[in-house]
């Protein structure tokens, strides 16, 4: 079990590199730079090519790309064009919202998303049942961006209760803080709620026929507190492992909810940075994405080890 | 305490509260000097002032100056400043601040080079005066040091000797509301500077007297444009800097907004490039110029309520009005444009038109041109771009043939920006001269006329299409009064908020 997860841990770092060396490849394929984004709309082309020298900005990728990578080693992400300050600082000033939006997401999509499931089980193939998978599928079809500005109209606009966007820190304010926080990480939830509510739902009823339930049900238990007391707990395993690779939609999501609301996490800072051709930043950012992503799936596939003694890996 | 009641109003001014401000984006800096991106001014013409600025007539009246006087010949010019000015910092703004920010601002912005390239001396006659000598008139002083996109704002030169060319060191200016805190994609937060010297004078335009209401400005920014525009109708943001017609008949009857349709000051515009080797013939540019019908562009464009046709290149200047090239305005000769292709010796290459979808009056009106083009015989690729590609790749003269911009309002033509340096690049001799004539000459009803003939070759040479004026919404909450003009950026100096 050690072996493999060290075996595991090692793999990252190719895969790291990989990833850094293609999105260092298209930053700089692509046109944009920072200096004529900085000048504005009127700016002459002298002015554009004076200040992009002012800012060292025309070295050749064979100088920046061994640079890069030489800073990478000692974890250093460079310095933002536009923020005048450290990227691993500039990240980790945004690392907060973004966390806490996906964390309250995930709380909504399993609070939204499990009961509904359950409850779609427990009524197969009636009214109830489809229409809680229609909403299921609803949530998932509808873009983020859309679910967010329909709260909005709805929550903000229509009946002011909450706030259309801005952020407020849980220390400054924690009331606030929710109020700031509902509506973006229901948008966000809501959209992956539909994943956890069709898993649930498909595994419980696998589980149901089950004969040890047969069993349950033959002793005169009640349906419903055999799905509770029992099969709720053997079907919730793949709902777990499910959600942990949803976390690339919920990063991908935050990108598209953190715009609309305005929260300075990490999905405003990229796609600021990308609008403004920080490339230092953009970079960093793909980097931190990519590592959590990979270190979701390293401890999901652990996991998955750990909580199924059925499941063998090679040399495991 | 003077204080002018509200014309819409009557009501008296309250003082207090914090204005907040829906931004379209994040400024790139909060130098003044170093962009012409609008957003900048926004933001920092509540910081910073200049020697200069506009009064309700647009005609440039001291501001940092207490008066210039001009001799032997237009060739010593001396400006006196006021007295007793504090900067944020504390201390007192004197010559050596002014000459230092003038001696940056010359070095990177191109009205500044031209100023600077006839300067012969700059220098401090005494702590508050400082004299030009220059080597020719140059008519257009106070224009050019006036408030301005890329305006001269004057920083205290301590600030300047710890920053460069490229980026400042300390956020520090001497108007009426100063920098306290900036959080990239949260706010910047400016407050009332209670030691402001206020300028002499009633308010008018941008010039004279600042009520300072407010406590605070709060600028935050929000790219979606329905957030900005649902976080206004829920109370959230009291203004927003930019919103598209559209929005117009929907907001117009709710009575959480207040909405202000502004009179025309901006233009759309197609450049042409005159290095290409297809729009570098007059003879297609002329077919490009008859084949165009500006209703429909502009109607795709803007909305039927949001335009007007007229020849002038500065809407809003009304001073500076003229119709001079008026016949080669909007022809729509179609039949004559075809004719004239023909005769060209135009092969059918691609007429390749940069456009971006984030703005999209632009992208609607660029599939519009495409069109009318083809119906006369142009084979056109239309190329749709983000922003910043799109910025990059205007600066390669080998990459288009047109593109689409929005002109947006300058109140004297030395600041519109027609030089052969200009991206296009319009460099006829005769053109030229007649701009270096509107610099140096300082009889108002001379440079009229002067600009009259720079017009009138603009429509004979063609080096870029005027398609017509666009209108613009001013979008606000209602307790928000006493805005200021808007034309050069709106001014919150005045502006109060009703409980």
């Amino acid at each position: 079990m050690i072996a493999y997860v060290l075996r595991r841990i090692l793999l990252l770092v190719p895969i790291a590199l990989v990833v850094g060396t293609v999105a260092f490849l298209l930053l700089h394929v692509i046109p944009g730079d920072p200096a004529a984004v900085m000048l504005g709309p009127e700016a002459t082309p002298e002015q554009v090519a004076a200040l992009r020298e002012r800012m060292g900005l025309d070295e050749p990728l064979a100088v920046q790309y061994p640079r890069w990578l030489a800073r990478l080693a000692r974890l250093d992400l460079g310095t933002s064009i536009f923020l005048d300050k450290p990227v691993t600082e500039a990240i980790r000033e945004r690392v907060g919202p973004t966390v806490q939006l996906a964390l309250y997401a995930l709380l909504i999509a399993v609070a939204v998303g499990v009961p509904a499931g359950v409850v779609a089980a427990l009524h197969q193939d009636r009214l109830l049942d489809r229409a809680l998978m229609l909403f299921a599928i609803s949530g998932t079809a509808i873009a983020d961006f859309f679910l967010a500005i329909l709260l909005i109209l709805l929550f903000s606009v229509t009946l002011r209760w909450l706030p259309s966007g801005g952020y407020v820190e849980f220390s400054v304010d924690p009331v606030g803080h929710f109020q700031s926080m509902l509506l973006p990480a229901m948008a966000l939830g809501l959209s992956i709620a539909g994943l956890p509510a069709r898993l649930v739902r498909s595994t419980l009823l696998e589980v149901l026929r089950e004969d040890y339930i047969r069993t349950a049900t033959a002793k005169g238990l009640d349906l419903e507190a055999v799905a509770f007391r029992h099969a709720l707990r053997n079907a919730l395993l793949p709902a777990v492992t499910v959600l942990g690779y949803a976390l690339g939609d919920l990063l991908g999501g935050a990108v598209v909810v953190e715009t609309v609301f305005g929260l300075p996490g990490m999905g405003q800072l990229v796609v600021n940075s990308i609008a403004r051709r920080d490339f230092p930043v953009i970079q960093g950012v793909v980097m931190v994405f990519a590592g959590i992503y990979l270190l979701c799936n390293l401890l999901v596939d652990v996991l998955y080890v750990y909580l199924d003694p059925r499941v063998r890996y090679a040399g495991g | 305490m003077t204080s002018t009641p509200d014309q819409s109003t009557g009501a008296e001014p309250r003082r207090g509260g914090t204005l907040r401000v829906a931004l379209t984006g994040e400024p790139p800096n909060l130098d003044l000097h170093q962009t012409t991106d609008s957003i900048v001014l926004l933001v920092t013409g509540h910081m910073y002032e200049t020697l200069f600025t506009w009064d309700e007539r647009y005609e440039p009246v001291p501001l940092l100056a207490e008066s210039h006087e001009v001799s032997d010949g237009g060739r010593r010019i001396l400006v006196r400043l006021r007295q007793g000015v504090p900067f944020h910092n504390g201390e007192e703004m004197r010559a050596e601040d002014v000459i230092a920010s003038i001696e940056r601002w010359g070095r990177v912005v191109g009205l500044g080079q031209g100023l600077m390239a006839v300067t012969e001396s700059l220098t401090a006659v005494d702590p508050y005066a400082v004299e030009f000598r220059l080597r020719e008139p140059f008519g257009t002083f106070p224009t050019a040091l006036s408030r301005a996109l890329q305006g001269c704002a004057i920083y205290p030169k301590s600030v300047l000797d710890r920053s460069d060319d490229t980026r400042l060191a300390e956020f520090v200016g001497t108007g009426p509301y100063r920098f306290v805190e900036w959080l990239p994609d949260r706010h910047i937060l400016l407050e009332r500077f209670d030691g402001y010297a206020n300028p002499p004078g009633e308010t008018s335009g941008y010039a004279g007297h600042k009520g300072q209401y407010l406590d605070q400005l709060e600028f935050i920014p929000v790219p979606n444009e329905a957030s900005r525009v649902a976080g206004l109708r829920s109370g959230n943001y009291h203004y927003l800097e930019t919103i598209s017609t559209d929005h117009y008949p929907t907001l117009k009857d709710d009575p959480a907004v207040a909405v202000d349709l502004l009179p025309p000051d901006a233009w759309l515009n197609i450049v042409l490039n005159l290095r290409s080797p297809i729009t570098g013939d007059l003879q297609i540019r002329r077919a490009i110029q008859l084949a165009l019908d500006h209703e429909p562009i502009m109607q795709a464009a803007f909305g039927e309520d949001f335009y007007e046709l007229t020849p002038t290149l500065l809407p809003g200047a009304a001073a500076w009005y003229s119709d001079a090239g008026a016949d080669r305005f909007n022809p729509r000769q179609p039949d004559e444009a075809r004719r004239l292709l023909e005769s060209s010796g135009y092969d059918g290459s691609p007429l390749r038109i940069l456009t971006t979808q984030e703005i999209q009056q632009e992208y609607n009106a660029a599939v519009v041109f495409k069109q009318q083009l083809e119906q006369v015989g142009f084979t056109v690729d239309l190329q749709v771009y983000d922003g910043a590609t799109l910025s990059d790749l205007r600066d390669d003269e080998t990459a288009w043939e047109a593109y689409l911009a929005t002109a947006s309002f300058r109140p004297d033509p030395v600041l519109r920006n027609l030089t052969c340096s200009a991206t296009g690049w319009w460099c006829t001799p005769e053109k030229d001269e007649l701009l270096a004539q509107l610099q140096t000459e300082s009889d108002f009803e001379k440079r009229v006329e002067i600009w009259a003939q720079v017009q009138e070759r603009f429509y004979e040479e063609v080096p870029r299409l005027k398609i017509g004026d666009a209108r613009r919404i001013l979008v606000r909450s209602p307790k928000l009064h006493g805005v200021g003009p808007t034309e050069l950026q709106p001014d919150f100096s005045n502006a109060w908020l009703e409980k």
